[in-house]
């Protein structure tokens, strides 16, 4: 799927877990019901060391694994988060009947890693944050965002992170 | 006696009601997304309540979707359960028709039902009502939001001349309804969840009545995709 760029699309580099953290921190500060957020990277880039930061944040006691295997986890907490793995949904059948567009809603947060075969079938408002790996601890952040909703969250979490 | 099971919403029902339509008893229920732990003990509340041996059903009614995934599953397989194990003759409506059915009408009418799948699809189908019968005229169908309007507008205004009335029917959502607020030729309205839990017991004692009963073992929920996709490997 083609990027687009927005005005408020920044890149943010990462030396350390702990700068990653900190990244994800500042996601969840910022995020809330009704937010679409997409995690796009190769294997072992830490897609799922984002989403555990940005949870964590949330609520400290909920352990965030990995949703390859059974593509979808449900955390509860003050919030309703879903944290969904499209790796394994290979076409378009399989997308729509194991119901994933009914896990976006108003009241919940869902993150979504490997969108890339369906971000076009997708509500058009997410933010979308494309990790790449510089070296073994580095990592490059570049993250951008679709639809007025999202377009703020992304204003106030760049404006947060460059204080 | 049949029992009526719809879960394919936040507002679910379960209802009873006699061979002569009269209705014995019905409650409903408000429950996010998590069915399971309710359905069955009100399954047991309504019997038990009306003194009926689960045993005695002599048909089950149950709405196969399009609706909420999980919900839809659960239903579905309370329902093909009951009816298998009980040896219980199953029938089955769909949440168009079910909302359709409020409307019908002995004068001619165009029946415009619609429900929400989630944020960015909605699902309608299209019905005509004359005699108080209501006749299928557009199966059900799958529509981003974005092409509803236009979508209903000009199929209502090619219909409609057939018509004296064209009616667009919602669950309760009231965006829905916001949606088509600027469309004052047509009627809007919509449906309480008491309204339809009850509208299924009907349809399914008419298709009890006229033999019209599906195999529980092959019974699925209908799940609604776009029509265009295609199976890439």
């Amino acid at each position: 799927m083609g990027s687009f760029q927005t005005m408020n699309d920044f890149t943010y580099i990462s030396k350390s877990e702990k700068q990653t953290n900190k990244l994800g921190q500042i996601i969840s500060q910022f995020i809330g019901s009704d937010s679409l957020l997409l995690l796009r990277g190769d294997l072992g880039t830490g897609k799922t060391t984002l989403t555990k930061s940005i949870v964590n944040k949330l609520d400290s006691s909920i352990k965030v694994k990995s949703p390859t295997f059974v593509i979808t986890h449900e955390y509860r907490s003050d919030s309703l988060i879903y944290h969904v793995d499209l790796y394994r949904i290979d076409n378009e059948i399989d997308f729509y009947d194991i119901g994933i567009l009914e896990l976006i809603r108003e009241d919940s947060i869902c993150v979504i890693e490997w969108p890339d075969k369906f971000i076009h079938l997708l509500p058009q408002s997410y933010i979308l944050v494309d990790i790449n790996i510089i070296d073994e601890t580095s990592r490059e952040f570049n993250i951008s965002s679709k639809g007025d909703n999202h377009n703020e969250i992304l204003t106030n979490i760049k404006s947060s992170l460059h204080k | 006696m049949l029992l009526s099971i719809d879960t394919s919403s936040k507002n679910s029902g379960v209802a009873l009601i006699r061979k002569d339509y009269s209705i014995i008893n019905s409650i409903e229920w408000t429950t996010e997304y998590n069915h399971t732990p309710d359905l069955l003990p009100t399954i047991d509340r309504i019997l038990t309540e009306s003194k009926v041996n689960i045993a005695n059903l002599k048909g089950i009614a149950i709405n196969i979707g399009p609706g909420q995934f999980s919900g839809l599953r659960v239903g579905v397989t309370t329902a093909k359960t009951i009816s298998w194990s009980y040896n219980v003759p199953m029938v089955v409506s769909n949440s168009l028709e079910i909302l359709a059915y409020s409307h019908k009408s002995s004068t001619p009418t165009i029946i415009c039902p619609i429900i929400n799948l989630n944020k960015i699809q909605m699902a309608w189908s299209l019905f005509r009502s004359n005699d108080g019968k209501l006749t299928k005229i557009q199966e059900p169908t799958i529509i981003p939001k974005d092409d509803l309007l236009e979508k209903i507008t000009s199929t209502i205004t090619k219909l409609g001349y057939m018509c004296k009335k064209s009616v667009i029917i919602c669950e309760e959502a009231i965006e829905n309804l916001l949606y088509f607020e600027r469309l004052n030729t047509i009627e809007i309205t919509n449906t309480t969840s008491s309204e339809r839990i009850i509208n299924l017991a009907k349809i399914g004692m008419e298709k009890l009545n006229n033999n019209e009963i599906t195999d529980p073992t092959s019974l699925e929920p209908f799940y609604l995709r776009p029509p265009t996709i295609n199976k890439t490997k």
